[in-house]
């Protein structure tokens, strides 16, 4: 008789191979969104001069865990009028993708759940599938600011997917694979590709922070206009669901964010220890994840128009503008990492500098009609 | 050890796609059409694993089901959302419709069967490298037809849709 | 890919480029500008496409065997442009007047052009679908682009519908074809073919597939419902140029697949085809007959010379005259046609969609110019001499003849008599008739009137002098000789 690892019968490997894996991704992604959630309110607090959680254990600690008991303690409650089978699936689709993305994340350089040699393209679909639980939700709560809800997202999340796809299409090119693994072995050295591709790096960040629906681009459940937007009718470990699903989206884009540009498990002492590469992935992911939450507390939200027009008239024209002159770089020159870094990092400029000239034009016309309407109320009222 | 394992997953898969294909053809309730037509473009995807063509079928999935049933839905979210009294299937030309798609149809899943040697996949449709290199050598006209076709169709959409000059 | 590739299809590349271009130039020019400069832009760049690409050549292949330029493509190119000029010519007051964007109207035209000729260069199925496609989305754009006007919008919806689903059957066809010879290449699915013959089922579907999706976008009966309503409710010069181009095309595709790959098939189709030839130019014969709006009724009669054109791909036993007649025959009617749907611009006013029978009472006295042109057209859709479409008519005959099909030239004979009476009929009203008191104020269109003579003197004159065009169509057509 065939013998697998750990003198298991193989068959029953096979399966228990999937319970173990799931049973770890689903602790993981749990864990990460208890701590993300601790962290999350800790730090908008530090930024607020407020205290935070203190009660519940050291330092707050065990609040997150009170709370999450506390979800799942609820009633499990169901609009009358909501539509039922849809109601009920919108969060394991919105779920399940974000789980299944942490197969391809390399973790370290032997833990990797599959290689796929398609696995960037693996996560992008991944990605791309939450929305549709997102506009579920939206349409099944009957609800017209739920609907509000899905449809902002539905738009904003398709149209940040561009810009999102051309962002990796860019690193893509210059690494030459599309396995995250590949990707993560081409910069081992201190010269990552965020130095040489800081475009694709910003125009992603950007587009994750919608694709995720984290400020400012979280309109589809901006609280001030639409109550709780697609999330207005769920409540309990339903509503909890939605809230593990966007942490670990969260986790999931900062983990392709510190594999594309910023080194993956690299770091030092990790060809001496490879285990060590779990903590440096682990601190680079988390860095994203701060600086998600930082993002949080310093942004206000945009409008649906800003939106939108930020992604179609500037991020998706840079975009392609970088993937022509990377294209054109890496075929021109043998080693294209410098002319590579200096149009990125004059894109990045134009970018930076120019949002705000052409922010201070529109304000300029903004005050100037404001100062007519004044004036011909002035005339108007003047006896 | 597995052996059963690939009918099984294409039985499932040719479920899925003809299961759904018909329903949304048959139910009355938009949204649950436009999502079942998402089930069948996954189930596509997962025949196209089934045949080793992993990147198509990823692509199956990015594109039919992460972006277009999600506009269908845009869209429809916009429409009225009464549940219509009767499905579209269900008209007065319903028995000639069925009638004469029996009788196209019957013999074209008989004469299916009389195909003499069928192609096997070659297992390859997962490495990326080559599918690029084939399209943009030998596919690289009807490639770029194809996006001037995606060009006239963008123009076509705005023309269509975009509100009167004043 | 290399220089030489892009060279080979100069023409495509000078039309896709022209319709940005108009894009372009219809978002930076102000709107006095634009009426001038568009149209001359897209005439330009289209003779511009005519002249960037050879004439007559030896076949010549690129793209790695996936492009072919030989007589017949040529042939297809230049018939191609000289309809998109045609089009364009007779359009800019119609789209002013109803407020239709001109510049998205002049590129939907020009991609699908570019659609149309990709069709004429295919050497495999993919190439042939992707071709098929890109002519007729913009042609669905084409239908609606009246939006404000109720039988637009059914026209555009109809067509796209009806349109997506043969593309659906024509798709399915391809992909039986391509299980069974295992390749999407003409000369591979030839070299199967011939090997199998139709003794496996399967063949037989596949063909079956094929023929419907193609009779869909040809408009052969029983596959032709969709035409008249979409004819219709279509704004005019949009109608002009989808009752020809599309149909050109895709008889373009119907030689490429059916003669060029399935041809090895010999006798077994050809008298399917003879059949549908025949119901088709009798059905939209006798139908057109009762019709009192005219613009329905040429509606219908553009499926009658249907019939004529597949008659002559019915008899491809003939030889390279069946396939010359077919290349004549779709020359002669793209120019006959589109100029008959063009002399309805003068009439189409608001509120109107096409013109009844009593309003084109005295239309010879009002608009002597566009009614002789009207006139000439009509004749020569009729068939009678000298015109081209006389001439169109005996060449497609003999070839009917020469392949045994002696029923098949019988009807076409009858029909053309049948004809005759309803063309006529419209002829009469424009001359002998008085005009109404009530009658609607017409168009006044020089560059119109111009395009239409031009066209009008071309049939005449092809029709006395047809040897030129006649033995390039024979050049055309040689590709499919066996």
């Amino acid at each position: 008789m065939p013998m697998g690892p750990f003198g298991i019968d193989p068959v029953i490997w096979a399966v228990l191979r999937l319970v173990i894996a799931v049973g770890l991704a689903v602790f993981l992604v749990l864990n990460g969104a208890l701590a993300q959630i601790f962290l999350e309110r800790k730090i908008q607090a530090v930024m607020q001069d407020r205290i935070g959680p203190y009660h519940t254990g050291p330092f707050g600690l065990l609040q997150t865990f009170a709370d999450a008991i506390k979800l799942i303690g609820k009633e499990d409650i169901r609009a009358r009028l909501t539509d039922a089978p849809f109601f009920l699936a919108a969060p394991a689709i919105v779920f399940s993708p974000m789980l299944a993305s942490f197969v391809v994340l390399p973790f370290g350089p032997d833990f990797v759940g599959a290689n796929l040699n398609v696995g960037l393209l693996y996560l992008t679909t991944l990605g791309s599938m939450t929305v549709l639980g997102i506009v579920i939700a939206g349409w099944a709560s009957n609800n017209k600011y739920s609907l509000m809800g899905g449809l902002r997202s539905a738009g904003q999340l398709i149209s940040y997917e561009v810009p999102q796809i051309l962002a990796l299409v860019t690193v893509v090119l210059y690494v030459g694979s599309l396995s995250m693994v590949d990707i993560t072995n081409s910069q081992p050295g201190p010269l990552v590709n965020v130095l040489i591709l800081p475009m694709a790096f910003v125009t992603y960040l950007i587009a994750a922070l919608a694709e995720t629906n984290r400020n400012p681009f979280d309109l589809p459940e901006a609280e001030s206009e639409l109550v709780a937007g697609f999330l207005t009718e769920y409540s309990g470990m339903r509503w909890g669901v939605f809230f593990v699903a966007e942490y670990g989206e969260v986790t999931v884009v900062s983990a392709i964010m510190a594999t594309l540009w910023f080194g993956g498990w690299h770091g030092p002492g990790v060809d001496a220890l490879p285990i060590l590469g779990v903590l440096w992935f682990t601190l680079k992911t988390y860095m994203f994840v701060l600086l998600f939450m930082w993002i949080r507390a310093t942004l206000p939200r945009l409008r649906i128009d800003q939106l939108m027009g930020f992604c179609w008239k500037v991020l998706i024209p840079l975009a392609l503008v970088n993937i022509m002159a990377t294209a054109v770089l890496i075929l021109a020159f043998a080693d294209p990492r410098l002319p590579l870094a200096i149009v990125n990092w004059i894109l990045v400029a134009a970018l930076v500098f120019g949002l705000p000239f052409t922010q201070r034009r529109r304000l300029l016309r903004f005050r100037a009609r404001t100062k007519e309407h004044v004036a011909m109320r002035d005339v108007r009222l003047a006896p | 050890m597995f052996d059963f394992l690939e009918p099984f997953f294409f039985a499932v898969f040719s479920l899925g796609i003809i299961g759904a294909g018909v329903c949304v053809v048959m139910l009355r309730r938009i949204t649950a059409q436009a999502l079942l037509m998402a089930l069948t473009f996954a189930s596509m995807a997962g025949m196209f694993l089934l045949l080793g063509a992993e990147t198509i079928a990823l692509f199956q999935v990015l594109i039919y089901v992460g972006a277009i049933t999600i506009l269908i839905l845009f869209g429809v979210m916009f429409t009225k959302q009464d549940d219509r009294g009767y499905a579209l299937f269900f008209q007065k030309q319903t028995p000639w419709a069925a009638a004469f798609t029996l009788v196209i149809a019957v013999p074209v899943v008989f004469l299916a069967f009389s195909f003499k040697d069928a192609i096997t996949p070659s297992g390859k449709g997962g490495d990326l490298i080559p599918l690029a290199g084939s399209l943009f050598t030998d596919y690289a006209f009807p490639f770029e037809i194809a996006s001037v076709l995606l060009l006239a169709a963008l123009v076509g959409a705005i023309v269509l849709v975009k509100r009167d000059e004043q | 890919m290399s220089l030489d590739d892009l060279n080979t299809v100069l023409p495509e590349v000078v039309v896709t480029a022209t319709a940005c271009l108009v894009l372009l130039a219809d978002a930076i020019l102000d709107r006095k500008l634009a009426r001038f400069w568009l149209p001359l832009l897209v005439v330009l760049g289209l003779i511009s496409a005519i002249f960037s690409g050879p004439i007559t050549v030896a076949s010549h292949t690129a793209f790695g065997g996936f492009v072919v330029v030989d007589t017949f493509t040529a042939f297809f190119r230049v018939l191609f442009c000289i309809l998109a000029i045609f089009a364009t010519i007779v359009a800019p007051e119609y789209l002013e007047r109803r407020a239709i964007p001109a510049g998205a109207f002049y590129a939907t035209i020009l991609f699908s052009t570019v659609g149309a000729m990709t069709i004429a260069l295919a050497t495999d199925l993919i190439t042939i679908f992707v071709g098929l496609e890109l002519m007729t989305i913009p042609i669905y754009v084409l239908a609606g682009m009246a939006r404000r006007d109720r039988y637009s919008n059914e026209a555009g919806l109809k067509y796209f519908l009806l349109g997506a689903f043969s593309s659906a059957m024509l798709l399915y066809g391809f992909a039986w074809l391509y299980g069974l010879s295992g390749t999407t290449t003409f000369v591979g699915i030839a070299e199967a073919v011939a090997k199998g013959g139709l003794t496996d089922g399967a063949t037989l579907v596949a063909l079956a597939l094929v023929t419907v999706g193609l009779a869909f976008k040809a408009a052969v009966v029983p596959f032709h419902q969709w035409t008249p309503d979409a004819y219709d409710g279509a704004p005019t010069p949009a109608t002009a140029f989808m009752s020809v181009a599309p149909k050109a095309a895709a008889f373009a595709a119907i030689l490429r697949i059916m003669i060029g790959s399935l041809g090895p098939l010999g006798l077994d189709w050809s008298a399917v085809f003879a059949i549908l030839a025949a119901i088709t130019m009798t059905g939209g014969n006798v139908v057109a007959l009762v019709q009192g709006n005219v613009k329905r009724m040429l509606a219908y009669s553009s499926i009658a010379h249907t019939g004529y054109i597949l008659a002559g791909v019915a008899a491809y036993q003939a030889g390279a005259s069946a396939s010359a007649a077919v290349l004549f025959y779709v020359f002669a009617y793209g120019i006959m046609n589109l100029g008959a749907f063009a002399c309805l611009i003068y009439l189409d006013l608001d509120g109107t969609r096409g013109a009844s029978l009593d309003e084109l009472n005295g239309f010879a006295r009002r608009q002597p110019a566009g009614a002789l042109a009207f006139a000439v057209f009509l004749i020569s859709l009729t068939g009678i001499p000298p015109t081209i479409g006389f001439v169109a008519k005996v060449f497609i005959l003999q070839p009917v003849l020469d392949a045994g099909l002696v029923w098949l030239a019988v009807a076409i004979a009858l029909n053309a008599a049948l004809a005759a009476f309803y063309y006529l009929r419209v002829v009469v009203h424009m001359y002998m008739y008085d005009v109404d008191a009530n009658a609607p104020r017409l168009l006044r269109t020089d560059l119109l009137s111009a395009g239409l003579g031009i066209a009008g003197l071309a049939v005449v004159v092809i029709g006395i002098v047809p040897d030129g065009l006649y033995r390039w169509a024979l050049q055309a057509a040689a590709p499919f000789v066996r």
